[in-house]
């Protein structure tokens, strides 16, 4: 379970201060899948960030199942919770198979070879685990980085475990796309806390479970999905009229 | 492909047979007898001159090229070397000003660590905006910072009597030729300790490669672990200037070899290009010594002409192809 009261994040350059994020409270209980959206440049990556525990929120605190963040040793917490982020560095030639490993960091022990195996089949990358990183496709970078991540929390039981994925659908395929929100309402059912941010309100509104919508650096609406993501807030949000329909499954559309 | 294991183990013997033939054969081939005869004058020579020579060019080649590694990795740039970006300069720097002050010998090593340290501190400053993103750039920090060093080694020249600049000129061209058994000792001992300390870095310096935000989310300390690179890079690049000067390229070179067979895992880049570091010093003082005997040629020189080139070579396939 991850809670963030009252949080805000405020930069400032040289003497400028600039609001990246204003102050709100929010909570992710296990079992949820919660989906991030809003315009570019709403404050969907500071949220995360700050929810990843990668940089200290200006006000407000954030715990991590009762406990706050600040006091979780960063082996601890990466332990926890693994953090997909688009800050990706691709210019690396390590091969699929040693970045996967590098998940075990936290752990302090090698990876096991049956979690690096249940990796290679759900995010199909057997045939890939030699190639440099450098060499292979977008999406299949993308995959590597999204199996990394799931590997990271593994041997925690995904249960007690946080995953925060931004975009996670970068580059992946229609399959992937599909197999890869399979995979998270399987987790889900083993408990496990999802949050990501997400692009396309129609996959949001069919596999998360709960939504937070963000314009202009602040909190719109939270809470259970088919409540946040309603066509007249939406079109609002995004400045595009998008119309709500039902047949054959929930979903917007725009003229 | 040989396994990593064999690999090790193959330029171990490689390294030993190199170590063992700079002792018998450079320059002048040594009766071998003679190192059991203890009257015999070779065995002085042995015993004083060529063991302290190359087993101090071989530490000092495998500290230049692990050093590279290490400056590469904490940069994120595959062009990085102490050469090229200052970082050999700032030592020199240091080494000069001991020189200057006419210092005792273990103060010559801490200068050069000094002048190392505060040369990657101030890359790490004016550079830290550029990493990862404009390589090149980058570079060009190193390469003002590397002129401004020089400059300063040549105005303090200017300024000493002629003993003294005769020294400070041997340090900036590299020349092995000032290893002694004291030097040796230091450097021995530099490098038992440096090889004690570094493997803990590595699997974080392999994360820390993947980018700083990754390394951040795994739950490395990425603040502690730049200052601990920044002191490794600083004692391994003082220590080899101190006592051979400026010698560039190992650095640059020895790493992307050695990146080209085993990949970018550090765990098996450094401990080879540690080896083959030493033993390209001890190649390169060999012809140094033969090209024009009786005189020995500058080490960097022999260095420079091999390695100039292959530096636009790298040039242009890092602004290509990146790490692979």
């Amino acid at each position: 379970m991850l809670t963030a009261n009252n949080i805000s994040h405020i930069t400032s350059i040289k003497t400028q201060r600039k609001t990246l994020l204003k102050p709100m409270s929010l909570e992710f209980q296990a079992g949820q899948v919660w989906g991030i959206v809003g315009p570019n440049g709403a404050g969907k990556s500071t949220l995360m960030n700050l929810l990843a525990g990668m940089s200290k929120p200006s006000s407000g605190e954030i715990c991590v199942n009762g406990q706050p963040m600040d006091s979780i040793a960063a082996l601890d917490l990466a332990q926890q919770r693994a953090y997909l982020s688009q800050q990706n560095n691709d210019d690396i030639s390590f091969s699929c198979e040693e970045i996967l490993s590098m998940a075990a960091y936290p752990w302090g022990k090698a990876v096991k070879e049956e979690h690096l195996q249940q990796m290679f089949e759900w995010f199909e990358l057997e045939h890939l685990k030699t190639r440099p990183y450098g060499q292979l496709s977008g999406g299949e970078r993308q995959r590597c980085n999204l199996a990394r991540s799931f590997l990271q929390v593994l041997p925690n039981g995904f249960g007690n475990s946080i995953l925060l994925l931004d975009e996670p659908l970068t580059g992946l395929d229609i399959s992937h796309q599909v197999r890869l929100f399979k995979l998270l309402k399987e987790l889900q059912d083993q408990g496990i806390t999802i949050i990501m941010v997400l692009h396309d309100v129609n996959l949001a509104l069919r596999y998360c479970s709960h939504s937070i919508l963000l314009k202009d650096s602040q909190l719109i609406k939270q809470g259970k999905v088919e409540e946040v993501l309603t066509a007249q807030r939406l079109s609002d949000t995004f400045e595009t009229e998008l119309i709500y329909s039902a047949i054959p499954t929930p979903h917007f559309y725009w003229a | 492909m040989p396994t990593y294991k064999n690999l090790l183990i193959l330029t171990l013997l490689f390294s030993l047979l190199v170590m063992a033939c700079s002792i018998l054969f450079a320059p002048s081939t040594l009766p071998w007898q003679a190192l059991f005869d203890s009257e015999h004058a070779w065995r002085q020579i042995f015993v004083e001159i060529r063991l302290p020579r190359t087993l101090g060019g071989f530490c000092i080649g495998a500290l230049l090229a692990a050093s590279g590694v290490l400056i590469q990795g904490l940069f994120r740039n595959p062009l990085a070397e102490p050469g090229v970006i200052g970082i050999s300069s700032g030592a020199a720097l240091g080494a000069a000003i001991a020189i200057f002050t006419q210092s005792a010998l273990w103060i010559l090593p801490v200068a050069a660590c000094i002048g190392a340290f505060v040369a990657v501190t101030v890359l790490l400053s004016i550079g830290r905006n550029l990493i990862g993103h404009q390589l090149s750039q980058f570079i060009l920090v190193g390469v003002a910072l590397n002129f401004t060093a020089t400059a300063t080694l040549g105005l303090l020249t200017y300024l000493s009597d002629e003993r003294i600049m005769r020294s400070i000129s041997f340090w900036s061209f590299g020349n092995l030729s000032a290893i002694h058994f004291s030097e040796l000792a230091i450097l021995i001992t530099g490098l038992v300790v440096l090889c004690v300390i570094m493997p803990r870095y590595l699997p974080q310096l392999n994360i820390w490669l993947m980018g700083e935000h990754h390394a951040k989310q795994l739950g490395i300390n990425t603040r502690r672990l730049t200052i601990h690179l920044v002191l490794l890079i600083s004692v391994m690049v003082g220590l080899a200037v101190a006592f051979c000067g400026v010698i560039g390229f190992i650095g640059l070179l020895v790493p992307h070899s050695v990146r080209a067979v085993v990949g970018m895992d550090t765990n098996k880049v450094l401990p080879l290009s540690m080896l083959l570091g030493g033993c390209l010093v001890l190649l390169a003082d060999w012809l140094a010594q033969i090209l024009l005997a009786p005189a020995q040629l500058p080490l960097s020189l022999i260095l420079a002409i091999g390695g100039g080139p292959l530096f636009i070579l790298l040039l242009n396939k890092v602004q290509k192809r990146g790490w692979a």
